[in-house]
């Protein structure tokens, strides 16, 4: 057992270079794991809630409980493919071990000692960079849910992630070890020496591909509002398949269309790098789609994300809103001014400059033409012209002028193309109405409507119908207190950091005040919180899928590398420069590198544009930020493998000169 | 003017410190001039790879100089160095050294391609050498359906397509069957006096040698002996038997 385990430790330095990827996509994965669990486990959360707003509290537990469950299915994927490739890549070197004299057994058990070092190394190291990691974390956190996350180890967080991962590696190790049968000796030994047949591939499969794929995006395209859902389901299938056929047989449809064309293939180094890229486009055509349907979908998503996180004003609706906060006297607080006094302190206090203070007296009167069927009667809330044009003139509005008689109503909600000037008949469809106020009545002509409101306010209360002064003058004298409604409106410096100060107002208004006082601030700080815990959360997760996709093409590429190095070696000898050899290596590695991301990238193009029509948002401008972002990593980590390939290209081909 | 001369070459494997250093060639001098097929013999171990692979570029001697039309290409850096191998050498090697990717054709024609040659100079090239090689009719196959003797035809082709200054040839017929070995060494005895190509060729078949102008014997890294044919191919064969059991190694018990 000693000399088995010594044997193992040898062979693992010796192939280094092919476990080293396996070895660091294993350690983010056990990283990620334990900084996550460290999270979900922390004993601060077990006590108090993760942020003031419940959706956000639960909202980032489950997104990570989700998250934990996606890693280890994930894991079970990737380490199961992982290990079935290095297993084959070893044939010739277990032929040569039985035909020494090793039993079946004793060669798993070699082979068993070999991968546990791996697993026990990967999960040792996976935990302190998790711990070192984890703090960082926590310091996101923090400032996104606004709560402070001492640094802590979780010890269950540990025992888990030990558990978990070092039996998923055995088990997956053991299962596939099973595989090895008991081939022929001679089969084995020849397993790397069988010559490759050239790539074949069917017209018809190639173009039912290319077809595929644009009926997709056709699709996805045109298909608007509700029926974006019912065509999801056909459409992600339609592109997948299409996908499958692009990478298995349309590559290799186009590599032969070139090499048939001797101007482009007889030029130089392609001749090389294309023969030797069909090959390998073949042998790795299938990772490549997955790597493509993986990379769209995290894509998506994350760009998703990351478009609601910057357009969160418009997706909540507070873009629109005039004041940043607003609080609105009536009733029992109709003569409480000390209370706005003292919001306007505790902004000071937090150090806010209050740049317009807004006060408008409105008076709640009846419209008597909008009756329901039950027969109550709507109240709406009636401005005064110089208010109207007051408020409207400060968010740089139209003001309007309305005459003795006259009333224009303003319909809270923009609405695209009535956005300027006075309309009629769109929300507010009558000719005259009757307003009674405390059983007076008059009936005034409706000029029109104006669109958009000029005050923050909340709900229905936003209807306004707006008086000319005279008018107003005299139903004001009719008013009762109980009629009587006073809008504050507050515009500070910096309302997106008045959240803290916002809350403390919201406490010192207390009960009396619920639903009559806004900030525009809370609302758009949850929001941000949510999707900021979303985003950061998706891009931990698109970066571990990331990095997993971007190591399971190399370790097809470095389980080639010998014949290269073979192939390479040759070539030097008849007299190629090293450029020319680097050129060759990076056009081949840059498109197995590159296809991948190209096809995930303008998929997700199409998913974002096909979500823009179902959202009626534009999601696409922000997509191409986070696509911008991807782009960077995907070229450092070509770059990375880039450098590692030529150099073991350089050391196989230096070998086999001696 | 010779294409190929060397002074006073030498080779030596390990360091001296560590005590095991060998002497693969020592102080050996060789010079060829144009249009000569040189054989170099001698038993195993005896230094003729090393030296096939120092005058071939692909090794560095420890002292002594390489001349190639005059010129050292030990003193290139490497990347000038590759371009003169593929410019001036032309190297037939015992296995082949055919890339799998490529087929037959693609094969041939790679110098060429590399060093950035019109496609209908290349086919007229090609068309013109194959017929010399009698390989016409595999030029699509991939390298793997063809036999072995066609696989070093398709080899001496791709030696050829450059109009190098010189062949070098390590034991082209190592790999081959007696009738594949014929054939293989017509081939190059045509290329040799139809087109004037100059051939350098390390081997240790008696038979292959018996097509040479020239053979030069070395043992232990040194120069041994020389002779030259005279008179018909099946004289030269027995001189050379003779000359080899002279040098030993091995070489008496093949008689």
């Amino acid at each position: 057992m000693v000399k088995l385990y010594n044997i193992a430790i040898k062979n693992l330095k010796g192939n280094l270079y092919r476990y080293i990827m396996y070895y660091l996509s294993n350690v983010f994965t056990v990283a990620v794991f334990y900084i996550f669990s460290n999270f979900i486990f922390h004993p601060k959360l077990k006590n108090e809630s993760l942020a003031p707003s419940a959706v956000v509290h639960m909202g980032a537990i489950n997104g990570i409980i989700i998250c934990l469950v996606i890693i280890v299915i994930f894991s079970i994927l990737f380490i199961s493919y992982a290990t079935s490739i290095f297993l084959k890549s070893r044939g010739k070197e277990f032929g040569l071990l039985s035909l020494l004299g090793m039993t079946n057994s004793q060669i798993r058990k070699y082979v068993l000692v070999e991968s546990t070092i791996i697993s026990v190394l990967s999960i040792v190291t996976g935990l302190l960079t998790g711990i070192l990691f984890s703090k960082l974390f926590f310091m996101a956190m923090e400032v996104f849910m606004d709560i402070s996350l001492p640094f802590n180890i979780s010890l269950e967080a540990l025992a888990l992630t030990v558990v978990l991962f070092f039996l998923l590696l055995e088990i997956i190790n053991i299962v596939s070890l099973l595989q090895i049968r008991n081939k022929e000796i001679v089969e084995q030994l020849k397993t790397q020496k069988i010559p490759k047949e050239v790539p074949k591939f069917s017209t018809f499969k190639s173009l039912l591909g290319v077809g595929l794929l644009i009926m997709g995006y056709v699709v996805a395209w045109i298909v608007d509002d509700a029926l974006v859902i019912y065509a999801m389901m056909p459409v992600v299938f339609i592109v997948t398949v299409g996908t499958y056929f692009v990478f298995t047989q349309f590559s290799i449809l186009l590599i032969n269309k070139f090499t048939k064309n001797k101007k482009t293939f007889y030029d130089r180094t392609n001749l090389v790098a294309f023969s030797q890229m069909r090959f390998k486009l073949k042998d790795i055509a299938k990772v490549l789609f997955l790597a493509s349907i993986l990379g769209a979908i995290t894509f998506t998503a994350t760009e998703t994300i990351f478009s609601f996180f910057t357009e969160i004003p418009n997706v909540i609706g507070i873009s629109n809103m005039p004041q940043d906060i607003a609080i609105i006297q009536e009733g029992e607080n109709l003569n409480d001014n000390l209370s706005i006094v003292k919001a306007m302190d505790i902004l000071k206090d937090y150090g806010f400059v209050v740049e317009e203070y807004q006060r408008v007296k409105l008076i709640r009167v009846i419209n008597e033409k909008e009756e329901y069927e039950d027969g109550h009667v709507s109240d709406i809330l009636a401005i005064s012209n110089l208010d109207y044009n007051k408020l409207a003139s400060y968010i740089g509005k139209e003001t309007v002028e309305v005459d003795e008689g006259e009333v224009i109503y303003n319909y809270p909600l923009r609405t695209p193309y009535y956005d300027e000037g006075i309309v009629k008949n769109i929300e507010f469809p009558y000719e005259v109405v009757t307003l009674n106020i405390n059983g007076e009545t008059g009936d005034f002509t409706v000029k029109g409507e104006v669109h958009g409101s000029v005050t923050t306010l909340l709900n229905r209360r936003s209807d306004l119908i707006i008086l000319n002064d005279a008018d107003y003058n005299r139903i004001s004298k009719k008013a009762e207190e109980k009629d009587l409604v006073i809008f504050n409106g507050i515009n500070i410096d910096r309302w997106k950091r008045a959240y803290q100060a916002s809350l403390k107002i919201q406490d010192m208004l207390g009960e009396r005040y619920q639903e009559m006082f806004f900030s525009k601030t809370i609302p758009y700080r949850e929001m941000k919180n949510f999707y900021g815990v979303a985003l950061f959360i998706g891009f931990f997760v698109a970066f571990l899928f990331f990095i997993a996709s971007g190591s399971i093409i190399y370790f097809k590429l470095f389980n080639e590398i010998k014949q290269d190095g073979i192939e390479y070696n040759i070539l030097k000898k008849i007299g190629i420069t090293k450029k020319e050899m680097k050129g060759m290596i990076t056009k081949q590695i840059a498109a197995i590198f590159f296809l991948p991301f190209i096809v995930s990238t303008i998929h997700s193009l199409f998913a974002l544009k096909s979500l823009s029509n179902l959202l009626d948002t534009k999601l696409i401008a922000n997509g191409f930020i986070v696509m911008a972002g991807y782009f960077i990593c995907q070229g450092i980590y070509f770059l990375i493998i880039r450098k590692i390939y030529i150099n073991k290209i350089e050391d196989l081909s230096e070998i086999a000169t001696e | 003017m010779y294409v190929l001369e060397t002074k006073g070459l030498s080779k030596i494997y390990g360091s001296k410190k560590k005590g095991l250093a060998v002497k693969a060639l020592d102080n050996f001098n060789i010079a060829v001039k144009e249009g000569e097929f040189v054989g170099v013999m001698g038993p195993s171990g005896s230094g003729k790879t090393t030296l096939l692979n120092i005058l071939a570029t692909i090794d560095s001697p420890s002292s002594g100089e390489v001349l190639i039309n005059g010129k050292n290409p030990h003193k290139m850096d490497s990347d000038k160095l590759a371009l003169f191998r593929r410019k001036n050498l032309g190297f037939i090697f015992q296995d082949f050294n055919l890339l799998d990717t490529l087929s037959v054709k693609e094969n041939i024609v790679l110098p060429l391609v590399l060093d950035g040659v019109k496609v209908n100079e290349i086919e007229e090239r090609v068309t013109e050498l194959v017929q010399v090689l009698n390989i016409e009719n595999i030029l699509h196959k991939r390298t793997y359906e063809i036999s072995g003797g066609q696989q070093q035809r398709t080899a001496c082709a791709r030696a050829l397509i450059n109009n190098p200054s010189i062949i070098l040839a390590d034991e082209p017929t190592g790999n081959l069957d007696s009738k594949a070995s014929n054939d293989l060494m017509e081939a190059l005895e045509r290329i040799n006096k139809q087109r004037g190509a100059t051939i350098v060729m390390v081997t240790h078949d008696a038979f292959a040698a018996s097509f040479c102008d020239r053979i030069v014997m070395i043992k232990d890294g040194k120069f041994f002996t020389e002779i030259v044919k005279s008179s018909k191919r099946q004289v030269f064969f027995k001189e050379i038997l003779d000359a080899l059991s002279l040098i030993g190694g091995g070489y008496g018990e093949t008689i």
